[in-house]
């Protein structure tokens, strides 16, 4: 089962998602340096105010929302209308693990039909994922990256929060726990029909202290947040987190990927 | 993602959630939801015990994928074993509600939207049926706090029986429920007690695992048969319970649920079925087919291993876990009880500990614990003899010894780096 959030004080009407196609028949479309989303012309996005399509500004919400609630996956639905040639549609998406269980990963197919009734496409078939395609000259300087300099596309993975992982975003301006990114990367399969996206990335400063998947947000630490703004409706800044492997195995607040200090004191706990 | 022209006029983009291989064990919610507590001991930070990964591979060491979910219902995380206690509970509170609805609309305390009470209804079974019809919403299967016959998994109430624990009913034909000082508790016309207060409510504990699906312990049963068929000698513990020597090892059967299918099968048919032969001879009347008085002693040992081992058995709660687990039930009219002949059984606790010593650990004046050779009888009974016969209350009285002697061994044991 799967929630998707039509969230009206963001500005997002149901049924929390939309197709925009603003130039139809682009196919094999990309953007001006090969791998950010900037100036996209199709996609799949929130349904937000009508002013915000593809190429809506950072931080604008674009991302439809869903919430993962059970053990079964879920199947969107989309209608089309000739055009006598492809159309390349750029996918935004964010998922909440709220199943109550860990997630090592989740697998995307095309099809027809939904339910019992969903027939995978098959490699002739008119709607299809595109290649994968492999990193740019410029995408290892990307920040996000983390200096990678093989492997594919950056938009073509899936991130943990910036701000936790990786530097920006819009939860800190740090990485709280590592200043470069970690995610699942997406592996197409020979026939190119389905994507995987299973394997972590991110190395150790991820799985060492959060394992090879995606926690269930009862399974997510509890947090010390600071609110630097002053505004309770923004996300507050995040200064500590409860490690039970610290202080001997006992447990503490410590800090993220401070090493200098790397238990909280106690009167600042007190406070 | 590509689209280009669509015979259909339309297509669909599915999304499939991966997991664990403990959670896709899982096959029902409530099996996902324990599966993915137990799959939490792989998130390094929450430093778990390793315990749980060895829980993990258990279950997933289970032979098929139609085993696996078997398996997770009765980990020591699942709530199976506290399952039946809480329908109960639901079920009680279902009932008061509709005898609380009854006497409102004996009162005419019904506003409208309310059912109307049609003429003629008597009581408040007849209620809960119209009250089942009318919303759709009720199940009175189970009886509950109405005295009715055959209200076995309703209040299970400490109740009259007689020397094999077979309910003795009032003369209306009701089971007679006995306050704490033994005396009979007044019955209005439905057979519930006048002052519900004075009942004593008999608790089954880990034994109300019997509630379980058969298959539960049918499984259990096949890996019981499984290490028998496997052992290359037999012997038991100071309480009884069997050790078997697997692959030049001693392993003792003291899995409560193992305890509890060895206790269904030798009560229900004498033997334990697919097992045709075990080591030596000393123990062929385990597999002999024949339920006589001098098995059901040992019989007694392995009931009280699959109990809690605090607390105290009583003869209510064997009588009703008998009843559940359907040994030997009969059905007459409306009630259905277990009746086992305890007649010829007799039991002495001296013949059966009196020459049994265990080595335990004793904690010394100093505090310190030193392995020593001790006398159950002296170490467990204070040296107190007891015997009974004939009866149901014999039968608890051997339960409930061997029960405190498990307590005793569980608590006192040497560990085994200690003996090395």
């Amino acid at each position: 089962m799967v929630l998707f959030f039509a969230d009206i004080t963001e500005g997002i009407a149901e049924p929390g998602i939309k197709a925009v196609t603003t130039n139809v028949n682009n196919d094999d479309f990309t953007t001006a340096n090969g791998f950010s989303a900037s100036n996209v012309e199709n996609c799949l996005m929130a349904n937000s105010d009508a002013q915000f399509l593809c190429d809506a500004p950072a931080g604008s919400g674009k991302r439809v929302k869903t919430s993962l609630t059970g053990a079964s996956g879920f199947d969107l639905r989309f209608l089309t209308g000739d055009t006598s040639g492809i159309t390349e549609y750029f996918t935004y998406g964010k998922m909440t693990n709220l199943s109550g269980a860990r997630l090592m990963g989740f697998s995307m197919q095309l099809g027809t039909g939904t339910g019992d009734a969903f027939t995978v496409v098959d490699s002739n078939t008119s709607v299809l994922f595109d290649e994968l395609t492999a990193l740019g000259a410029t995408a290892p300087a990307w920040p996000g990256l983390g200096g990678e300099v093989t492997g594919h596309n950056p938009l073509q993975r899936t991130y943990f929060p910036d701000g936790l992982f990786g530097d920006g975003g819009q939860e800190g301006t740090t990485g709280f726990f590592a200043p470069t990114s970690a995610g699942f990367v997406f592996i197409q399969s020979a026939d190119g029909i389905t994507i995987d996206a299973t394997t972590i990335f991110g190395g150790a400063a991820y799985t060492d202290s959060f394992g090879d998947g995606m926690l269930d947000r009862s399974q997510i630490p509890d947090g010390y947040f600071f609110d630097d703004d002053g505004d309770i409706e923004t996300e507050g800044v995040l200064k500590a987190w409860y490690d039970y492997r610290a202080d001997g195995r006992v447990g503490a607040w410590v800090y993220g990927d401070l090493d200098d200090i790397a238990i909280m004191p106690g009167s600042l706990v007190d406070t | 993602m590509d689209v280009g022209d669509i015979v259909l006029g339309e297509f669909t983009l599915r999304v499939t959630p991966v997991f664990a291989p403990i959670v896709n064990a899982a096959g029902s919610d409530y099996q996902f939801a324990v599966a993915g507590n137990l799959d939490a001991a792989n998130i390094p930070f929450f430093d778990a015990d390793a315990l749980h990964q060895g829980v993990v591979q258990d279950v997933l060491a289970a032979g098929t994928v139609e085993e696996q979910p078997a398996v997770l219902e009765q980990v020591g995380h699942s709530f199976l074993g506290a399952y039946g206690e809480t329908a109960l509970d639901l079920m009680r509170g279902q009932n008061m509600a509709v005898d609380q609805r009854f006497q409102d609309l004996q009162s005419g305390g019904f506003s409208s939207g309310d059912v109307e009470l049609p003429e003629g209804t008597a009581n408040s079974k007849e209620l809960a049926a119209i009250l089942s019809t009318s919303s759709g919403g009720l199940d009175f299967g189970l009886g509950g706090n109405t005295g009715t016959r055959g209200d076995l998994y309703g209040d299970l109430w400490i109740i009259l029986r007689d020397s094999d624990g077979v309910p003795i009913l009032s003369d209306a034909g009701f089971v007679q429920p006995l306050d704490a000082n033994g005396e009979l508790i007044d019955l209005d016309d439905e057979g519930h007690p006048l002052d519900e207060s004075l009942t004593q409510e008999v608790e089954l504990g880990r034994l109300n695992v019997g509630r379980a699906p058969l298959d539960v312990l049918d499984l259990r049963s096949e890996e019981v048969v499984d290490m028998l068929l496997a052992a290359t000698t037999i012997t038991t513990d100071a309480a009884g319970r069997l050790v078997l020597t697997v692959d030049g090892e001693g392993k003792t059967i003291d899995s409560p649920l193992e305890n509890l299918a060895i206790y269904v099968a030798l009560m229900t048919s004498g033997t334990i079925d697919s097992v045709s032969d075990l080591p030596g001879s000393d123990f062929d009347f385990l597999i002999d087919g024949v339920l006589t008085a001098a098995d059901l002693e040992a019989f007694a040992t392995f009931l009280a291993a699959a109990t809690d081992k605090t607390g105290i058995f009583t003869s209510d709660e064997i009588a009703y876990i008998n009843t559940i687990l359907s040994i030997n039930t009969v059905t007459d009219g409306g009630l259905t009880y277990s009746d086992v002949d305890f007649s010829t059984f007799v039991y002495d606790r001296t013949d059966t500990y009196g020459d049994i010593e265990v080595e335990v650990l004793v904690q010394q004046t100093d505090g310190s614990r030193v392995p020593t050779l001790v006398s159950i009888l002296d170490a467990v009974f204070d040296g107190e003899t007891a015997a009974d016969a004939g009866s149901l209350d014999a039968y608890t009285l051997a339960a409930d010894d061997a029960r405190m002697v498990i307590n005793f061994i569980h608590e006192y044991e040497i560990p085994e780096d200690d003996t090395n």
